[in-house]
């Protein structure tokens, strides 16, 4: 789904049907005939270039004052969303963009520089970028809040990059979701089974304003709202109350723990002796699988691929080395040099979808690429419950936009060359979380369930919903 | 339970050992065989209405076995006949087929094009017993003609297309067949000839290689000290264009959605 941005609500204003009590404001005023849809939105489209007009013009006198040099056409985000919530205005603006970059305009450089408007790539502008400047609960009021908190305490933690990692942000929900569960107190004249999805929304909103949503944590939050109708209306609260907790304990028990425990069994079951295994960056699950091998007494060594700005690899490779596995660490520069050494390549992912394609950590599909290109099987584990039913063959539709300032940070020294990039018309940022990686890639992906291939997924959703 | 897993672990080891041999389409079918009598809930004692779980003493089960074992023996002893029926519009006239060593099911479908009046010529590889496969095309009226293993990047290309047996078709949709399978597989693929496979569902396995040394060593060598070549090879499924078999007309993605189907 494209995140709504203020373009769409106005056109979604103008398809309502516009009652005579909307248009009531002018017949008052001047007793004019009640107009038609057609009539109002020709006066508003006649509005609408007329301000284009005189925008235009201003445009060019600057152009013909300042020095002029084709510069690009300045981004989405800043034009003012009045010009564009009107009418049909996608038919006319669409027309008017790739027109006006063909002409050589000045673009004017921004005196405050809006830290989410400009220096957004058009491309990616469906997707949200947070400013990391304000905090996060800046929305919510002390007193009287909706969000429990630890919700609130969640969403920061989130937002900040404390909890990471698809398996520890669901868990962190369930918490917070039996949490709130165990201080609810449904009112007398409501039924727990209806007023507790109401009551939970304005957290679960809340905490997709603080960071977007991982797959995992959609696909809990479907099962528990799923959980709470399905409570039956004989039970007292007290006893409901105590089934959604067992529900939510489950959920963790069987999909997370307990899958990742027969996951690792079956991918340990695939290590063999003198292996060479490359992983990439830091996953809970993979780490699991390596430190079981090393007590099975197998002998392999890995090689951990890391890739900036978070640099988890790191954390990775002290864990591996710890347990006294032989590490050897690489930047994702120089991932075709070693891939000819690899024998297996072992992926994280954080969702598998239904068209096959697997959602991980970006960098993911570069391996991916380059371990078939050596012919070396690329096993990818993923728990049941991150299929998603959602289909994408790129990595543009659904993504995640991460801070772009964290790409500031170099090793060597914190102050970069690009440091004024916001203030610089020509350069962009732009720091993806995840990326797609085509099922012809991946030789396997192992789930709690069995070993499938990767065009598989479609039937685990299929079964899953008949459990259900 | 009606028969505990301990005991259908016993039965697949027996089945398995008076086989003799423990090739993969032995190995899958005896698990097949031992899954279908044993995990019949729901279903119906064999003169009454009463379900079968809950039928007392053992006779009326024993007699249920006996009668799910029966039906599964005439599905398997049916299933060629359903290939054939299958796979014998895909053999037009003029065509030139490829086919590796020898195979029972591709030549029930060779004959049964041969009988709907269909003009086509076989090219079978020698391997180890090519010259019997021939013989029996020739029996039966085909045209066949021997060819070297050496030889097959030769006559590729006026190969309409491939179709071979199996030995065993595993998770991924990868076909394990004599030696001499996978070369074909991959010159056929280098050229954009038709690759097919005619397997009966019953040699689908429970296994996922990821390269040829993942088989299991007893499906490779018969000899236990492993001297010698392996019987078998492993072709990965993306050489593969489809599957015929008593299910229908698969591509290798759905011996995966088959497989779940029969075993989860």
């Amino acid at each position: 789904k494209a995140v709504v941005s203020t373009q769409s609500t106005g056109n979604l204003r103008m398809t309502e049907p516009i009652s005579t009590e909307q248009v009531g404001v002018s017949l008052k005023e001047g007793e004019q005939p009640p107009k038609t849809k057609a009539q109002l939105k020709a006066e508003r489209r006649a509005i609408q270039e007329a301000q284009r007009a005189a925008k235009q013009k201003l445009k060019e006198q600057q152009a013909q004052g300042g020095g002029a040099g084709k510069q690009k056409q300045p981004p989405t985000g800043a034009k003012p969303a009045a010009t564009k919530s009107a009418a049909i205005a996608t038919k006319p603006s669409a027309k008017g963009k790739p027109a006006d970059v063909s002409k050589p305009t000045t673009k004017q450089p921004d005196k405050q520089p809006d830290s989410c408007g400009s220096g957004r790539v058009e491309i990616l502008s469906h997707l949200k970028l947070y400013d990391r400047n304000i905090p996060p609960t800046q929305a919510l009021s002390y007193t009287s809040s909706k969000i429990h908190p630890a919700f609130v305490k969640l969403g920061v933690q989130m937002a900040r990059d404390i909890i990471v990692g698809s398996n520890a942000r669901c868990a962190a929900l369930i918490c917070a979701v039996k949490t709130f569960i165990e201080d609810y107190n449904c009112p007398k004249t409501k039924e727990i089974r209806s007023h507790l999805n109401i009551a939970l929304k304005p957290c679960f909103s809340y905490l997709a304003q603080c960071r977007m949503m991982s797959v995992s944590m959609e696909n809990f939050i479907k099962h528990i709202k799923l959980q709470i109708t399905k409570t039956s209306p004989d039970l007292s609260d007290n006893e409901a109350k105590e089934e959604l907790l067992f529900e939510c304990e489950n959920f963790f028990k069987e999909n997370i723990y307990l899958a990742g425990k027969s996951i690792s069994e079956k991918a340990v079951a695939r290590i063999v002796n003198g292996d060479m295994i490359l992983i990439y960056k830091k996953s809970q699950l993979i780490l699991h699988i390596l430190l079981e091998a090393k007590r099975q007494r197998k002998q392999f060594k890995v090689m951990v691929v890391d890739s900036r700005p978070d640099l988890t690899g790191v954390a990775s490779c002290e864990r591996l080395t710890a347990a006294g596995i032989p590490c050897s660490y690489v930047y994702i520069n120089s991932c075709t040099y070693i891939m000819k050494k690899v024998t297996k390549v072992l992926l994280a992912s954080d969702a598998l979808l239904a068209n096959g394609y697997v959602l991980g950590p970006v960098g993911t599909a570069m391996i991916g690429l380059i371990a078939s290109n050596y012919n070396t099987p690329v096993i990818v584990c993923c728990e049941t419950y991150k299929f998603s039913e959602r289909v994408q063959t790129d990595s543009i539709l659904y993504n995640e936009l991460a801070d772009p300032d964290s790409m500031l940070k170099t090793l060597n020294a914190d102050d970069s060359l690009v440091a004024g990039w916001r203030e610089s018309p020509n350069t962009r940022l732009v720091n993806l979380v995840y990326d797609t990686t085509p099922p012809a890639l991946v030789s396997i992906v192992i789930t709690e369930i069995a070993e499938l291939p990767c065009t598989s997924a479609p039937v685990v959703l299929r079964r899953g919903a008949v459990k259900l | 339970a009606v028969v505990s897993t301990q005991s259908t672990g016993e039965l697949s080891r027996q089945l398995k050992a008076t086989a003799g041999t423990s090739t993969t389409s032995v190995v899958s079918g005896c698990d097949l065989f031992v899954r279908f009598i044993t995990l019949s809930r729901g279903q119906k004692g064999p003169s009454s209405d009463v379900d079968i779980l809950e039928c007392k003493g053992f006779d009326p089960v024993r007699k249920f076995l006996v009668e799910r074992g029966n039906l599964f023996m005439n599905r398997l002893k049916d299933s060629r006949r359903k290939i054939a029926q299958l796979a014998y519009p895909f053999i037009t006239d003029g065509v030139t087929v490829l086919t590796v060593n020898i195979s029972r099911v591709v030549l029930e479908i060779l004959t049964k094009a041969h009988e709907k009046s269909k003009k086509f010529n076989v090219l079978v590889t020698q391997s180890e017993e090519g010259p019997y496969m021939v013989n029996q095309l020739n029996g039966r009226g085909i045209q066949a003609t021997q060819i070297l293993d050496a030889s097959i990047g030769f006559v590729m290309e006026r190969v309409s297309f491939v179709l071979v047996g199996a030995v065993g078709v595993v998770e991924n949709g990868g076909l394990i067949n004599k030696l001499g399978t996978y070369p074909v597989a991959v010159m056929a693929r280098s050229l954009n000839k038709p690759f097919y496979v005619a397997v009966e569902s019953f040699k689908f396995y429970r296994n996922y290689p990821l390269s040829q040394l993942d088989l299991p060593n007893d499906d490779k060598y018969q000899d236990p000290q492993q001297k010698g070549h392996p019987e078998v090879d492993f072709t990965p499924p993306k050489y593969i264009n489809k599957l015929f078999s008593d299910l229908g007309v698969l591509t290798p993605s759905a011996v995966s959605d088959e497989l779940i189907k029969l075993y989860i």
